[in-house]
């Protein structure tokens, strides 16, 4: 090489006639073919194995409705995901001991070697504000703070002592809803619509409502497709107005008009198809579809304002506002027409105690407000029309609260407030073959470490995915050369609970 | 030294094996260049064997396998050393005799062969090395409340993931799983784990340590467990482990016995009717079906019974029954909800002997067509919601006996009638619906200052 320095002309015709030398040809022959015997070797271990996975989508019709390994005995989902996380120690995870402790430091000992995401040197003890009264015939301890679900608490599988090995919102999240905290994973609904399929044709079959306000933090991955076809991926409704946009033919363009034109889009596409062989364009062409059927039948399932008045009452719905109570009764009537996994996320949860919406007393009193009647609401409906033995209700958040008060920058709070807890927190489930009126797990006095019935983030997924039928082990989709699962390595299904 | 027994063996194995092979290739013309090799093959397969046999006596005396098989391999062992001492010794200071290293290479190989088998039996078990295994009939046996424990639950369980390593020929840690006294007796540390006092034993703390701690049993890596199993032993032990007990002196709750039935007769659940000769339908014969719309679909993967949901066919009428001739015995759950069947579609409805769930709300179906389900006995579920049915026609139920829960919201059933009704199927649940829920407020109590 000569010292001259080229020009970047220079410099790309030079890399241009290497192209063309015999000797870089050799070259890379050498690596090439190599990495080209190998290919065969690496699909070899894989594909012979697992192909039958690989089946499981089709993508010309990727919705059409499949069976799973086992008799499931939910059919359909609705997932209330309360973003930010509630606090278990003033809603459900009674610990009088705590109160006793309240205002005393915190023992070093439960400090050693944590890591809070907020709390710094030596908090105090908080004592649960919450009013426990056990209810309903099993006994479940439900706080003063939800009036009305107490009264369907027989109704309820509490885990107890679930735990998770993150401590802040967006990859605690991801976790809970994808089976892993860093980006790139399908998420629990994509999984469960990629194995079983929707049951009906016109309408998506995973659904995606939020209440206003803030979208999760892990923004749209918690319900995005990852490495997942992406027809798989939550159809995402907005929560003010019309539910889904462009419904309505344009002026002047009536259905048969929009047919031909979807038909000429599609045949395009299909010509694409052929060229390029991209099963994303197939994706395409089937959603396309699925978006004029829509235009027939997503109107009329996705408007709650034909409900009775009793229903709205019951529900305490307000039509054409944003509201999470909008969305339950909209999860209800989308479950009723067959769609598979209606996934809620509400807002708001995130009680740091450091302004009043944020507080024990005054945020999380009116956050339960917003869901206590809607969410008892759904699970009495559900049950009168005969469905709640085949709709499995998940609540839950992607972690809970410290037993102690949050001392941000190890100040004293305005207002009572607890940190992200990742050692222990409840989620409950409902109908769909989980056990109504049991409870499984403990925590210790303080609610800080599960003592009994621990299960995981991956037990939970274990779990869900069990009671739809899948056995959680062998539910794979192959990628990158290797099977994934939801639950990677881990997760047991939580028999205790199943009914 | 002892550990190294298993290492050490492959070299006289291979380098012995290997020397004999040679001898007889040394007869022929072009195997004549190698022979000049033999000696020091020989030499390093020899000291391998005197190796072998010295730390394979170290490993004896560590003592977790049983006196008589092993003393037979200690034998043959000792013979092959001594054997592959006296053949270096041949090579060294060659005899006249013809063919004397080929025949001392012959012997030895055989030494080799039935030391390495008998030493192979040990470590792999006895029937490692037989070809046509009989495979171990799983028994069936259903339990009841009057099942042996020990003999019919836990020895099959020791047997079938204990005993390789705890057993006649081969006792880990001197424990031997193989007769109930044995069983008592315990291994090295004795049948307790700890004082007397706390009276656990060894056996279930071993079982309950996490799968990473190196004390955990079975090891990591051999078949686990499940946990119904390890519940079992632990009640058992916990018990005095004596034979005589019977499950139903673990007062194990009914659900858990039923449930361990469960996974014997596999995929026998509450929910659909048993069919075990019932075949899995062909794909073809659901092709008009689909084509008409429906969704059908098996139970799970090759199941034979089916689901079958009509649920978004608004023009689905009574004439549509003919499309189920010849799947009427795998049909198990049909949803016929909201379409334009009437009382006539309960006929074929009522020809469907599976049949576990039925949803017919919101159809124009009376109390009439209802009373046609009495031959219907495997009928679990039923789905009234939005009918013109009354307790008329719920009275006619009573004769289905796995009958479990009816769904009347928006029915004609009035709540006076209920009473009665409930009495006379007391085991199923009804549903009115029509639930309110008065709006409350928190019911917060403050507290005395």
């Amino acid at each position: 090489m000569n010292n001259k320095r080229l020009s970047l002309a220079e410099e790309a015709h030079l890399l241009d006639a290497q192209l063309a030398t015999r000797r870089l040809f050799l070259k890379q022959c050498s690596m090439g073919l190599g990495a080209l015997a190998f290919s065969p070797l690496i699909n070899a271990c894989t594909s012979e194995s697992n192909g039958s996975s690989n089946t499981l989508f089709d993508p010309t019709k990727p919705l059409l409705p499949k069976t799973p390994h086992l008799p499931g005995k939910a059919k359909s989902v609705i997932y209330l995901h309360m973003a930010g996380a509630p606090s278990q120690l003033e809603l459900f995870d009674y610990k009088p001991e705590l109160k006793k402790l309240d205002g005393q430091l915190c023992p070093e000992s439960l400090l050693k070697g944590k890591k809070f995401a907020f709390i710094r040197g030596v908090p105090k003890m908080l004592g649960t504000i919450g009013e426990f009264k056990q209810r309903g015939q099993s006994g479940a301890w439900v706080s003063h703070y939800m009036p009305h679900l107490a009264g369907v608490a027989d109704e309820l599988s509490f885990l107890k002592a679930v735990h998770t090995d993150q401590f802040n919102h967006a990859p605690a999240q991801l976790l809970m809803q994808t089976g892993s905290a860093r980006l790139g994973r399908p998420s629990l609904g994509s999984w469960v619509t990629y194995g079983l399929g929707s049951e009906n044709a016109n309408l998506p079959g995973f659904v995606v409502l939020t209440s206003g306000g803030q979208n999760p933090d892990a923004g749209k991955s918690v319900w995005g497709s990852g490495f997942l076809p992406s027809v798989y991926q939550g159809v995402h409704c907005r929560s003010h107005g019309e539910p889904v946009l462009y419904l309505d033919n344009p002026a002047n363009v009536d259905g048969n008009m929009r047919k031909a034109s979807i038909d000429a889009i599609n045949q395009a596409n299909k010509e694409t198809y052929k060229e390029f062989n991209d099963p994303e364009t197939l994706s395409r062409i089937s959603q396309y579809e699925m978006a004029f059927r829509m235009q027939i039948s997503a109107p009329d399932v996705m408007n709650i304002s034909d409900e009775p008045a009793y229903i709205h009452e019951m529900y305490g719905t307000e039509p054409g506002k944003e509201s999470f109570a909008n969305n339950v009764l909209l999860a209800r009537k989308l479950v009723e027409k067959g769609v598979r996994f209606v996934q809620l996320f509400d807002w708001g949860w995130d009680v740091h105690g450091n302004s009043t919406d944020t507080s024990l007393e005054i945020g999380l009193v009116n956050k339960c407000k917003q869901i206590d009647k809607a969410i008892t609401a759904l699970i009495l409906d559900l049950k009168q029309r005969g469905l709640l033995e085949e709709t499995l209700i998940v609540w839950g958040s992607e972690f809970g609260r410290t037993p102690m008060q949050e001392n941000r920058n190890g100040l004293e709070m305005p207002f009572k407030g607890r940190d992200h807890h990742a050692d222990a927190f409840t989620i409950w489930m409902c109908g769909g073959g989980a056990k109504a009126g049991t409870t499984y797990g403990e925590t210790d006095e303080i609610g800080f470490y599960p003592v009994d019935g621990k299960v995981s983030v991956y037990d939970v997924q274990a779990t869900i995915l069990h009671l739809l039928g899948f056995n959680h082990e062998t539910f794979t989709y192959p990628f990158q050369g290797r099977p994934f699962r939801l639950t990677d390595v881990e997760g047991t299904v939580i028999k205790p609970i199943l009914s | 030294m002892g550990v190294l027994h298993p290492l050490v063996i492959h070299f006289p194995i291979a380098l012995l094996l290997l020397a004999f092979f040679l001898e007889v290739y040394g007869l022929s013309a072009t195997g004549k260049k190698y022979k000049a090799s033999i000696p020091l093959i020989t030499f390093l397969g020899g000291i391998g064997a005197v190796f072998s046999a010295l730390s394979g006596y170290f490993l004896m005396n560590q003592g977790d396998y049983e006196d008589s098989s092993v003393e037979l391999h200690r034998n043959w062992g000792i013979a092959l050393a001594i054997g592959s001492a006296l053949l270096i010794g041949l090579y060294r200071f060659p005899p006249k005799i013809p063919h004397i290293h080929l025949l001392g290479q012959g012997a030895l190989s055989i030494l080799v062969l039935v030391t390495g088998h008998l030493g192979g039996n040990l470590t792999h078990g006895e029937d490692f090395l037989s070809f046509d295994k009989p495979k171990k009939e799983s028994k069936q046996i259903a339990f009841n409340q009057n099942t042996l424990v020990y003999a019919d639950i836990i020895a099959p369980i020791f047997e079938e993931k204990c005993v390789a390593c705890h057993g006649k020929t081969k006792q880990k840690g001197k424990l031997k799983l193989d007769q109930i006294e044995n069983v008592l007796k315990g291994g090295k540390n004795g049948f307790y784990h700890g004082s007397e006092e706390g009276k656990m034993a060894l056996m279930s703390h071993r079982m309950r340590l996490p799968l990473s701690d190196k004390q955990h049993m079975p090891p990591k890596g051999k078949t686990q467990l499940t946990e119904k199993e390890i519940v079992i032993i632990e009640k058992w032990l916990s018990l005095g482990a004596s034979p005589k007990l019977l499950l139903k002196d673990l007062q194990l709750t009914e659900e858990f016995v039923s449930a361990s039935n469960e996974e014997k007769n596999m995929a026998k659940t509450v929910d659909w009717p048993s069919v075990p000769d019932l075949a899995a339908v062909s794909e073809t014969m659901l092709t008009p079906l689909r084509d008409r719309g429906m969704v059908v679909l098996p139970l799970a993967s090759g199941h034979p019974l089916l689901q079958i949901n009509c649920q978004s066919l608004s023009d689905f009428s009574d004439k549509d029954g003919e499309l189920f001739k010849g799947l009427e015995k795998n049909i198990a759950s049909i949803r016929l909800s909201g379409t334009k069947i009437s009382d006539k579609s309960l006929k074929w409805i009522s020809g469907l002997p599976n049949l576990s769930k039925l949803y017919l709300d919101n159809t124009l179906i009376t109390d009439e067509g209802i009373a046609l389900l009495k031959n219907t006995t495997e009928l679990r579920y039923l789905n009234l919601v939005g009918t013109s049915i009354t307790e008329k026609g719920l009275r006619t139920l009573s004769s289905l006996p796995l009958l479990k829960s009816v769904y009347l919201y928006q029915s004609e059933v009035k709540i006076e009638d209920m009473a009665e009704i409930q009495q006379r199927m007391p085991k199923v649940y009804f549903d009115l619906g029509g639930y309110k829920i008065d709006t409350l407020t928190m019911e917060i109590t403050t507290e005395e200052k």
